[in-house]
C-alpha cells in the first residue's frame, strides 16, 4: 500500500499537492456548528451517487415515470433502499443547508474577506432548492403532479415577465410530458454541472482563506479574522 | 497520564483519525454495496418457463412437424411485453411429443423444416438437424432445444423456455 502511494507520490506530486488542502490550521474555539457545510458536502455526494443509481431504472415519461419508480421501490433489489437514501437525502441536504446558513449569519462569518463565499453560497442554496422542486415532480404521482402545478403557477404570479416564466417552466401551457422530460434534464444535467462548479468555488475560497474563527475568539484577537491567508 | 508517550496506547489523535476512516469506510461499504446490488438486480431475477397451451393433440399428424406460434407475456422492467413465439411440434405416437424452440442452436435464427430434405434446415448459416433434433451439418453447437410437454384433457401443453445460444450445454437463456 504505502509502496504503491510513494510511486504514485513520486509522479503526481500527491503529498505536497493536498496536505495543504486537508491539513489545514483552524482557529481555536470551533465545535460542531462547524461542521454543517462539511455534513452538507457530503449529503451532495450521496444524492450524487444514489441520482446516478436511479437514472439506471427510471424512466421520464408520463406513461412510465410512476411505473418506473414503483418498480424501483418494490421490484428492483434494494430498490427502496436507494430510493429511500436519495428520498430523505433530499430533505437532509435541505435542513443541513440552512443550518449551514444560519451558523454563517449568527456568527456573522459573512463579513470581510469571505463575501464572496457567502454570494456563491446563496447560489448553492438556490440550486439546492431548484434540486428540490424539479425532483419532486419526478415520480410522477398525484403530489407531484399538484405541487409542480402550484409551483409553476406561482411563478406565473410574477409581474410582466410571469407568463413567460410559466411556460417555459412547464414547456408549453399545460403541466405533461415536456415538463416531466426538461425537469428531469435540469435536475440530472443542468443542476449537478452548476452546483458541482459553485462547491469547487465554495470549497477554494474557505481552503484560500481558512474557516472563521468564533466571535468570542476574536474579538480577543481581531487578527483571527484573517488567519490562514 | 501522557497517553501519546505511552507506545502500547493510542494517541487522541490517531483514536479520532481511525474513528473517522472506521465511520468512513463503513458508510462507503454499505452505500458501494447497495448500490452495487441494486445495479446488479436484474442478475438476481427468477427465471422458469411459461406454461402454454398449444392446442388439441389432434391437430398434429405424425411424421410432419407443425410450427406453432403463441403469445408469451415476458416483463421487461416496469412493462410486460407480448412476444410472439414459437416451437416446433413432432407427434411421435398417440401420446407422446416432442417440442422444439423454434431458434437455431446457433445464434438464433427461426429455421424451417423441408419436406423434400426431410430436415430442418437453418437459412442463416447452414444448420441442418433432423426429425429428432440432432445436428447433421453447420455450426449448432448443440442439437435442437426439447421443451417439457404433456396432454392434459386432449391438449398438449408445453413450459416454454429459451436457453443460451452458441454453447454446447443447454443451459437457460
Amino acid at each position: 500500500m504505502s509502496r504503491v502511494y510513494s510511486w504514485l507520490d513520486e509522479r503526481a506530486d500527491l503529498t505536497r499537492t493536498f496536505s495543504p488542502l486537508l491539513f489545514r490550521k483552524i482557529p481555536k474555539g470551533v465545535g460542531w456548528w462547524y461542521t454543517f457545510g462539511s455534513a452538507t458536502l457530503f449529503v451532495f455526494v450521496l444524492q450524487a451517487v444514489t441520482g446516478i443509481f436511479l437514472a439506471m431504472y427510471y424512466s421520464p415519461s408520463p406513461d412510465h415515470a410512476y411505473d418506473s419508480v414503483s418498480y424501483i421501490s418494490n421490484d428492483v433489489a434494494m430498490g427502496s433502499f436507494i430510493r429511500g437514501l436519495h428520498h430523505w437525502g433530499a430533505s437532509a441536504m435541505v435542513v443541513l443547508v440552512v443550518l449551514h446558513m444560519l451558523r454563517i449569519v449568527l456568527m456573522a462569518a459573512y463579513k470581510y474577506p469571505r463575501e464572496l463565499t457567502w454570494f456563491v453560497g446563496i447560489f448553492l442554496l438556490l440550486l439546492t432548492m431548484a434540486f428540490g422542486f424539479t425532483g419532486y415532480l419526478l415520480p410522477w404521482d398525484e403530489k407531484a403532479y399538484w405541487a409542480t402545478t402550484v409551483g409553476t403557477n406561482m411563478a406565473g404570479t410574477v409581474p410582466l415577465i410571469g407568463g413567460w416564466a410559466l411556460q417555459l417552466l412547464r414547456g408549453g401551457q399545460e403541466l405533461g410530458a415536456v415538463t416531466l422530460t426538461r425537469f428531469y434534464a435540469v435536475h440530472m444535467l443542468v443542476l449537478p454541472a452548476l452546483t458541482g462548479t459553485f462547491i469547487a468555488a465554495h470549497l477554494y475560497l474557505v481552503v484560500k482563506q481558512g474557516i472563521s474563527a468564533p466571535p468570542e475568539i476574536e474579538r480577543e484577537d481581531p487578527v483571527a479574522r484573517l488567519q490562514g491567508r | 497520564m501522557d497517553l501519546a508517550e505511552d507506545k502500547d496506547k493510542v494517541s487522541r489523535r490517531s483514536f479520532l483519525g481511525y474513528t473517522i476512516a472506521s465511520i468512513g469506510a463503513f458508510i462507503a461499504a454499505t452505500v458501494g454495496s447497495a448500490t452495487a446490488i441494486f445495479a446488479a438486480s436484474p442478475l438476481l431475477g427468477t427465471r422458469g418457463g411459461t406454461r402454454v397451451t398449444l392446442g388439441p393433440v389432434s391437430g398434429f399428424q405424425q411424421g410432419i412437424p407443425k410450427l406453432v406460434q403463441f403469445p408469451v407475456a415476458r416483463k421487461d422492467g416496469w412493462i410486460v411485453e407480448n412476444d410472439q413465439k414459437s416451437v416446433w411440434v413432432v407427434r411421435e405416437d398417440e401420446t407422446r411429443f416432442t417440442v422444439f424452440v423454434a431458434r437455431c442452436t446457433h445464434l438464433g435464427c427461426a429455421f424451417n423444416w423441408s419436406p423434400s430434405a426431410q430436415e430442418f434446415l437453418c437459412p442463416c448459416h447452414g444448420g441442418r438437424f433432423s426429425l429428432d433434433g440432432q445436428v447433421l451439418g453447420g455450426p449448432p453447437p448443440r442439437s435442437l432445444d426439447r421443451l417439457d410437454n404433456q396432454v392434459e384433457g386432449g391438449n398438449l401443453v408445453i413450459n416454454y423456455e429459451e436457453f443460451r445460444l452458441g454453447i454446447p450445454q443447454k443451459v437457460e437463456a
